[in-house]
């Protein structure tokens, strides 16, 4: 089947449903008509349902339109998008393409934020994408604010709840072409220069089309359930999105109200017998850790077709322990976690499993791997790494594995994963040069590290250093700037790199101190990241000079650090903070743990599981 | 029924004792005035102690008062105003 099989491939074959349209605008209209009954249910924070119909979302984007245009904005304007009630968000992201602007969605302040590094980036954003007027819900008022100012391009900021009053559905609203720009997706990337990715109605068509028929979706009989941030493309384009161009029936609860109580998701499942739900991995454990025997006597989660999970590395035992659970005890089909690869530069998915599928890994010779990039069996007791598999290319793309010098590699070898077909974005705005190089010989260039054997892809890493933290991309070089700048750091030797974590990865500070640097440094670091950066460090390392690993030309070697870190060898001298470090590893019970454990921390370190970069984030 | 700080403290100990049980002792001692950033929670975390906190005095906690919270006195505080 896949002779020469250098690049995975899916014929175009159609297995779900068409799209009843191929843009949102003319999806909203004809909608009501197909599915008189279906629509959205909202769940708010205190868990009370509401149902908004399709016809009721014609309605009510309509008249949202006709208050944009009523502020004086026209086609073509960009409208950012700070919007936290799911219900509102909706409404405003739908109008806002009905009334032909650009909708830029932004992340509101987190509830517990570093104000001051929110609202820089904020401005940079709005900057950047040229925002002429941006939405928010009232309660933000107050903190962004101060946005106004430093942003010229801005003309004012509109409460949500003005544009959501009563007003007469607007007719005559401009019909959209496949090609016109329908929204700016901001990754969750770099804080000094974001990009903001655009995407088309025909690239958002394209691969709604692709999920639709890689993941067999019915639109009279699927339900599916997030509590996914809407201004992510996971949420967004996976359930809003998809959802109002299909017609399936979409239930939506608060992020927050999951972060709160996290068994109010499968609790909401088994509520609304949902049939489809995505999160990022630490969910699942999180999921199977809070859900205690009440809980487990009463669930019924035999409606779940599809438990999907990306954004961040898969860790295979995070998986088991979910399905073993909760098909135990709640009649879960063991088939249903789905491991999703996909990124914004590529509207959103590029693989999954599919459906009727096992979830699978490999199980690869560690150390044929890190030497060559060539998958090989291990032969019994050699330490091996697990790789998860995100399935295939969804239909009509490609996804293949190119060398350094940009050479097709054959199956079953670690290269670069790039991407093709119609879902593939237009690239970033006003950013010709960063659009050239990801989409260079007409493929996207993932920056993730995998292979594909077998049509399956792997994703085992990254080709940069960026470091994922609780969904955000970071910059090693930036964060490493940050701690350069505390007093008694030795400027220019700081490393910054992530180890796994239980849920998410942890972020590792090693630097080199000054002989006169203050006693409690790591403390000042620790702080100086979480005010400047709103990051949790996990640790710092405190070093003396000459202790990092640098090059015989002086510069920092990232990846060696982290290395050193994981086998328990670069020295340490401060106070260690919280956080397992690898050498607790070692002595605890039967080699045969031994082994599991030394293989599940290089398998983190080593095996990124599903997702590199923040795609599904 | 009102409640005394001491016994809303308590609340936010078990409530931390549930989500990251290793974490718990960082609170034994803890004055009002002790930073939330230095009980070492993510803030995944922090936000199902929130959670907690609601559940067991069944109050509620508006999303758009948790970014002014700083540190233990101020969540006393708002428990205390939301009763």
């Amino acid at each position: 089947m896949n002779a020469p099989n250098i690049t995975s491939t899916d014929a175009p074959v159609r297995t779900g449903q068409r799209l009843v349209a191929q843009t949102l605008t003319e999806a909203l209209d004809r909608m009501p008509e197909i599915r008189p009954e279906g629509g959205y249910t909202f769940i708010d924070m205190k868990g009370e349902q509401r149902h908004v119909t399709y016809g009721e979302m014609n309605t009510r984007t309509r008249a949202f339109a006709g208050h944009l245009m009523d502020q004086g904005l026209t086609v073509g304007d960009r409208v950012g998008l700070i919007v936290v009630e799911p219900e509102d968000f909706v409404v405003a992201f739908l109008g806002t393409i009905r009334a032909g602007m650009v909708p830029v969605p932004l992340y509101p302040p987190m509830a517990l934020g570093e104000l001051d590094a929110y609202l820089a980036r904020l401005g940079r954003i709005l900057t950047k994408g040229e925002v002429k007027a941006l939405v928010s819900s009232k309660m933000l008022d107050k903190i962004i604010w101060g946005v106004m100012a430093k942003v010229p391009c801005l003309k004012g900021i509109i409460a949500v709840e003005k544009l959501l009053e009563p007003r007469e559905a607007a007719t005559d609203l401009p019909i959209p072409a496949p090609d016109d720009l329908c929204f700016l997706q901001y990754t969750s990337g770099s804080t000094s220069d974001p990009k903001g990715v655009m995407v088309q109605h025909q690239h958002l068509a394209a691969n709604c089309q692709a999920m639709v028929d890689h993941l067999h979706m019915d639109r009279f009989t699927d339900r599916a359930f997030a509590w996914l941030p809407l201004y992510h493309d996971m949420g967004l384009i996976g359930f809003v999105i998809t959802g109002t161009m299909h017609g399936f029936d979409i239930v939506l609860m608060p992020t927050l109200r999951f972060l709160k109580r996290p068994n109010a998701w499968l609790q909401g499942i088994h509520d609304t017998r949902s049939t489809v739900t995505f999160c990022p991995p630490f969910a699942l454990s999180l999921a199977a850790r809070r859900a205690k025997e009440p809980q487990l006597e009463q669930w019924d989660l035999s409606s779940l077709r599809l438990v999907g999970v990306g954004a961040e590395p898969i860790h295979p035992e995070g998986v088991r322990q979910f399905t073993d659970l909760f098909a135990e005890r709640c009649g879960m089909s063991r088939k249903v976690v789905t491991p999703a690869y996909g990124m914004a530069e590529a509207t959103l998915a590029m693989a999954m499993k599919r459906p009727h599928r096992d979830f699978s890994t490999r199980v690869v010779d560690a150390a044929t791997f890190e030497a060559t990039g060539h998958v090989t069996t291990a032969e019994a007791g050699a330490v091996v790494l697990e790789h998860v598999s995100c399935g295939h290319p969804v239909p009509g793309h490609a996804v293949r594995a190119v060398g350094p010098n940009g050479e097709v590699l054959p199956e079953g070898v670690q290269g670069e994963l790039c991407f093709k077909g119609p879902s593939a974005t237009a690239g970033y705005l006003n950013q010709p040069e960063a659009t050239a190089e990801a989409f260079k010989g007409g493929w996207l260039h993932t920056g993730d590290l995998g292979y594909v054997l077998d049509g399956e892809v792997f994703v085992t890493g990254r080709l940069k250093d960026l470091i994922i933290l609780n969904g955000r991309n970071l910059h090693p070089q930036s964060l490493e700037w940050t701690v350069g700048q505390v007093e008694g750091v030795r400027k220019g030797n700081v490393i910054c790199f992530s180890v796994p974590g239980e849920d998410t990865e942890d972020l590792i500070v090693a630097l080199e101190a000054m002989p006169d640097a203050p006693e409690d440094l790591d403390e000042i670091v620790r702080d100086r990241l979480r005010r400047a950066e709103g990051v949790p460090v996990a640790e710092v390392l405190v070093l003396q000079k000459g202790q990092l690993p640098k090059t015989s030309s002086g510069k920092l070697q990232r990846r060696k650090a982290r290395q050193l870190y994981l086998d328990g060898e670069l020295s340490r001298q401060g106070s260690r903070a919280q956080g397992q470090g690898p050498g607790s590893l070692a002595g605890k019970a039967t080699l045969a743990r031994h082994v599991v454990r030394s293989t599940w921390a290089r398998v983190k370190h080593q095996a990124r599981g599903a997702m590199g970069r923040g795609a599904f984030s | 029924m009102s409640m005394s700080d001491d016994q809303i403290l308590a609340v936010l100990r078990d409530g931390v004792a549930e989500v990251a049980p290793r974490k718990a002792a960082a609170l034994d001692h803890a004055s009002p005035a002790m930073a939330l950033a230095d009980l070492g929670l993510d803030s995944v975390s922090l936000m199902e102690v929130f959670g907690y906190l609601e559940e067991t005095l069944d109050i509620y906690l508006p999303e758009e008062k948790l970014p002014e919270l700083r540190t233990l006195g101020d969540v006393i505080a708002l428990v205390k105003a939301t009763r």
